[in-house]
């Protein structure tokens, strides 16, 4: 009766110590703040029949928290009709990670919005579009008027699921990716 | 007036008949007599028992013994009282010189809401620390739902939520690492930190779920600061082989839970019983009274493993568990920025379309909680015994979100595990004092992945506690103390550069109480204690947004620990018609952790956030809690539990935020007569008058604190026989009246209305297969 006790006890105590579950890492030895994905830069690349005007870069190198970042004033001429391609990267990966990429990749889930202030003379259209026809933003033609300030806000709506599949898209699905406002003077 | 003088006349009678029981002391004849619960046949600790005739009073060991000496040759009638225990009286005749009895006292499952978390002793009938308990009825209806909202139904304990599947439990207003959990005798350690991380405890494992505070918390850790929770399973059996099959059904999330155990002490094995307990539960979207909550789907699925041995005077205790847990955040919760949350907030209804699924999408979590205890007691002699216990638990917490990520990895990972050691010396100096001397440890080591939120580090503590009970004749005494000795180091890791800070803390927390005997139905409770908490990981070092709160928060890695000093005291009358509890206490909390609102938003390429500081001030919690309950006739039962509270910041004048709003439970019941084929059928028609919060702080809050509301509900339940055992069953509709309400206390309030109306119902069948 003693052995069955014990053998009781020993495949108990095997049982337990085979369905532990371990940690394989280690607390000294942590994982690089700096290895998630982050989106440090957002360049508005402003050209005028193909020809380079300017690019206007918000910029915030180390993430949420810590330095504060940085928006560049963009600066345009009147009554123009220019073209604006959005450029996104991770630039505390080495090699700099290109994020529009990605995000062309995987248009379907994706989609900015261009919010001028009130009075500030610019207009975006759309020019690139989803497999489903519904617009994403990396590419946009832009229009400018009379002279004038304001600002401009960016936004990159991340949408899995919720993407509409027609029309122009809906700003308030999804979670925001990004939301970066610059200084606008149109001269 | 009059009413006082006759309280006064009969105090004085009863004092004189304590006199002359003493005088008339001069006989020898003596009952001794053991207390058992009917149903489990555990003997019934702490239960008070009254020899009527002679104003005497007995309580019952830890064995359930008590005694009564130099008893004239007679009739006597007994009666006794335990928590949770119905009273009953029961006459004996001391024919000879030595009365020797067992009684088996059923236990009282409808009246065990009605229990307040009171400083210290609890009644008459209990020289334990206070504690209010949820068992029977009450903890079968709470197991179809979660541990922190089935413990709602205790006065003094709120819930601070995060949508409809995160409870986490508000104890006078404190909560999160302010209040310890203790599973099966182990403290829980996961990431308690988050006020969006529930503790991963599955609430079907339990047979009784105690709320306690006084002296005997320091035997649990310095940093019980609101209280300890502990979560007990039945005790294993001795014979025999017995099953039980638990099932439940809730309609508001087209939700079921399904949980067997099956006890066994083998015939062919001395003393040796095991269990073997396993459960699952699945739930859809939540319905409120106007659209369906996308996303808020749950799976769970957690087994556990008993078992043991006993030697003549060495016994072995094995305990295994792991739960596991799959769990859905209402989609429209999970916001990018502030113009997000602006957007919900100005919106009546959740944007995004709403249906019934039991899918569950991103955003969700995935956790995992193991627990290994074993436990080594040496009985030395009566009442005194010496045990050792080790236990391991490994938690693993992936939040999936729906941010951009290049792969399918969780947006943030932890992976903590923790080993304690415990030694302890369970003793009994005399019939009157017995105590409780320990040592514990804790080694802890934490790794997190995904964005870095809080770093990776370990801690060790190591405390020493020493606590006793004393016993005079109208006094219960208890008091403790504890010190600790903590060690922490955090590692950081800047593109490469690894770096590590290292803390230490000590420092004492100690508590005293009394509970005295004004008379046999009466009785006044009093606690002194003082508590401290070393700042968690989270306050120290946390950095950066919080998604899931849509905040920066910043942690202060200068921080000092909080010391609570709490005082309370409580007045308790039990009759046969009455009972009432008035407890009131006043908590003051040097150096008060909280998250500071700045003024300004902190702009990210996400947008502008709030951003908040850890910082410290000195807080004052006040607050009472009310509990009634009257007979009418018998059959018809009024009562009413009433919480309110109100937290202070001293430092800068102004209300703390977070603090649960006053609350009135105000019930009526009517208890049907048993027959041959239901025992205790009980209808209850219950309601939750829920005030608007007054002087919360705008600051940090991102809406003002919603209405107040009135929620109605139904309870039934009865124990219906079948064959050799009792099923027990029970219904329960809540917010019957599909009221249109959010909480308070819930950060989802942003977002969505709180479930409408919805059905639960349970079965509980057991089955004794080898008696």
């Amino acid at each position: 009766m003693k052995n069955l006790t014990q053998l009781t006890l020993t495949l108990a105590m095997s049982i337990l110590l085979l369905s532990c579950k371990k940690n394989h890492d280690e607390a000294p030895s942590p994982q690089d703040q700096n290895e998630t994905e982050l989106i440090t830069t957002v360049s508005l690349i402003i050209k005028d029949n193909g020809i380079l005007v300017d690019t206007f870069t918000f910029n915030d190198p180390d993430g949420a928290g810590g330095i504060s970042p940085s928006a560049e004033h963009i600066t345009l001429s009147m009554n123009k009709n220019y073209t604006c391609t959005l450029l996104l990267l991770d630039e505390t990966k080495i090699p700099t990670d290109t994020t529009s990429l990605e995000i062309e990749e995987e248009k379907d889930v994706h989609q900015f919005f261009f919010h001028p202030s009130a009075g500030t003379n610019m207009t975006f259209a759309y020019v690139d579009y989803d497999d489903h026809g519904v617009p994403v933003g990396l590419q946009t033609t832009l229009a400018t008027e009379a002279a004038s300030t304001g600002t401009l806000t960016v936004v990159l709506k991340h949408q899995p699921g919720v993407k509409p599949t027609s029309g122009n898209g809906n700003e308030a699905l999804g979670e925001t990716d990004v939301e970066v406002a610059f200084d606008v003077t149109i001269q | 007036m009059h009413r006082f003088i006759y309280l006064f006349v009969v105090c004085m009678l009863h004092l004189s008949t304590v006199a002359w029981a003493q005088k008339t002391a001069g006989c020898s004849f003596e009952i001794d007599g053991t207390l058992l619960d009917l149903s489990t046949g555990e003997p019934l600790e702490g239960a008070s028992v009254y020899l009527q005739e002679q104003s005497l009073h007995s309580l019952c060991d830890e064995d359930g013994h008590f005694a009564f000496r130099n008893l004239c040759k007679g009739s006597y009638t007994l009666s006794f009282f335990h928590v949770g225990s119905i009273k009953k009286d029961t006459v004996i005749s001391t024919e000879q010189r030595k009365t020797k009895i067992t009684l088996s006292v059923p236990r009282d499952t409808s009246h065990l809401e009605e229990l307040i978390v009171t400083g210290n002793l609890h009644d008459t009938l209990t020289p334990h620390a206070s504690h209010a308990s949820l068992t029977g009825i009450n903890l079968d209806l709470a197991k179809s739902t979660s541990l922190g909202e089935g413990l709602k139904s205790l006065p003094g304990v709120y819930a601070q939520q995060s949508g409809v599947n995160t409870y986490k439990p508000v104890i006078q207003g404190l909560s999160g690492n302010r209040i310890l959990i203790f599973n099966n005798g182990v403290r829980q350690e996961g990431q308690q930190w988050g006020t969006d991380h529930a503790p991963e405890i599955d609430p079907l494992v339990a047979d009784e779920i105690q709320v306690i505070k006084g002296a005997e918390s320091v035997r649990y850790g310095s940093d019980a600061l609101g209280g300890v929770i502990l979560i007990k399973p039945a005790s294993l059996i001795d014979k025999g082989l017995k099953t039980e099959v638990y099932l439940s059904g809730t309609s508001v999330n087209r939700g079921g839970a399904a949980s067997a155990k099956v006890d066994w002490a083998p015939s062919f094995i001395r003393k040796f019983s095991m269990r073997v307990q396993g459960s699952i539960k699945q739930g859809g979207n939540y319905k409120t009274p106007r659209y369906y909550l996308n996303n808020t789907g749950i799976r769970e699925y957690n087994f556990s493993l008993a078992a043991r041995k006993e030697f003549r005077r060495l016994s072995i205790d094995f305990y295994y568990s792991q739960f596991n847990t799959e769990t859905g955040i209402f989609a429209g919760s999970h916001i990018g920025n502030l113009t997000d949350v602006k957007r919900a907030l100005e919106t009546d209804e959740p944007l995004t379309p709403q249906s019934f699924s039991y899918d569950i999408g991103k955003p969700y979590q995935h956790i995992e909680h193991e627990l290994a205890k074993g436990e080594l007691t040496y009985k030395l002699g009566r009442g005194q015994r010496l045990s050792f216990e080790v236990t391991r638990q490994y938690n693993y917490r992936a939040e999936y979100d729906n941010h951009r990520s290049a792969n399918d990895a969780p947006g943030l990972e932890f992976k903590i595990t923790t080993h304690t050691a415990t030694l302890y010396w369970k003793h009994r100096i005399s019939s009157r004092i017995k105590g409780d001397v320990g040592v514990n440890g804790l080694y802890q080591e934490n790794t997190v992945g995904g964005r870095i939120f809080i770093p990776n580090f370990i801690n060790s503590t190591v405390g020493v506690y020493w606590m006793e009970k004393l016993k005079l004749d109208r006094w219960n005494w208890e008091a403790g103390i504890r010190y600790d000795v903590r060690n922490l180091k955090a590692y950081f890791n800047k593109s490469g550069v690894i770096t590590d800070s290292s803390y230490q803390y000590h420092n004492y927390s100690a508590s005293i109480g009394g509970s005295y005997a004004i008379t046999t139905h009466q009785q006044w409770n009093f606690l002194l204690s003082r508590a401290f908490r070393s700042p968690a990981v989270n306050e120290l070092f946390s950095h950066g947004l919080h998604h899931g709160v849509a905040a920066i928060e910043n942690g202060d890695a200068k921080l000092v620990p909080e010391v609570a000093y709490n005082v309370s005291t409580s007045y308790c009358l039990e009759q046969s018609n009455l009972r009432a509890e008035l407890n009131v206490y006043a908590n003051y909390i040097e150096n008060y952790i909280y998250l500071h609102p700045s003024q300004e938003l902190e702009l990210t390429v996400y947008g502008a956030f709030p951003s908040f500081q850890y910082s410290q001030t000195n807080a004052l919690l006040i607050g009472g809690d009310l509990s009634l309950r009257y007979d009418v006739l018998k059959k018809v039962q009024l009562a009413c539990k009433v919480s309110s509270l109100s937290g202070e910041d001293l430092s800068n004048g102004s209300p703390l935020i977070y603090m649960p709003p006053t609350r009135i439970e105000p019930s009526v019941s009517y208890l049907f007569k048993n027959t041959g084929l239901l025992h205790e059928p009980t209808l209850s028609l219950t309601s939750t008058l829920m005030f608007k919060k007054q002087n919360a702080p705008t600051d940090g809050d991102y809406s003002p604190p919603p209405k107040g509301y009135a929620l109605l509900g139904l309870q039934a339940s009865t124990k219906v026989k079948a064959g050799q055992s009792w099923i027990t069953t029970g219904l329960k509709v809540n917010n019957m009246l599909n009221t249109v309400y959010r909480d308070y206390l819930d950060r989802f309030r942003y977002y969505h209305d709180a479930p409408g109306i919805g059905v639960q119902l349970f079965v509980k069948i057991p089955l004794t297969i080898i008696d």
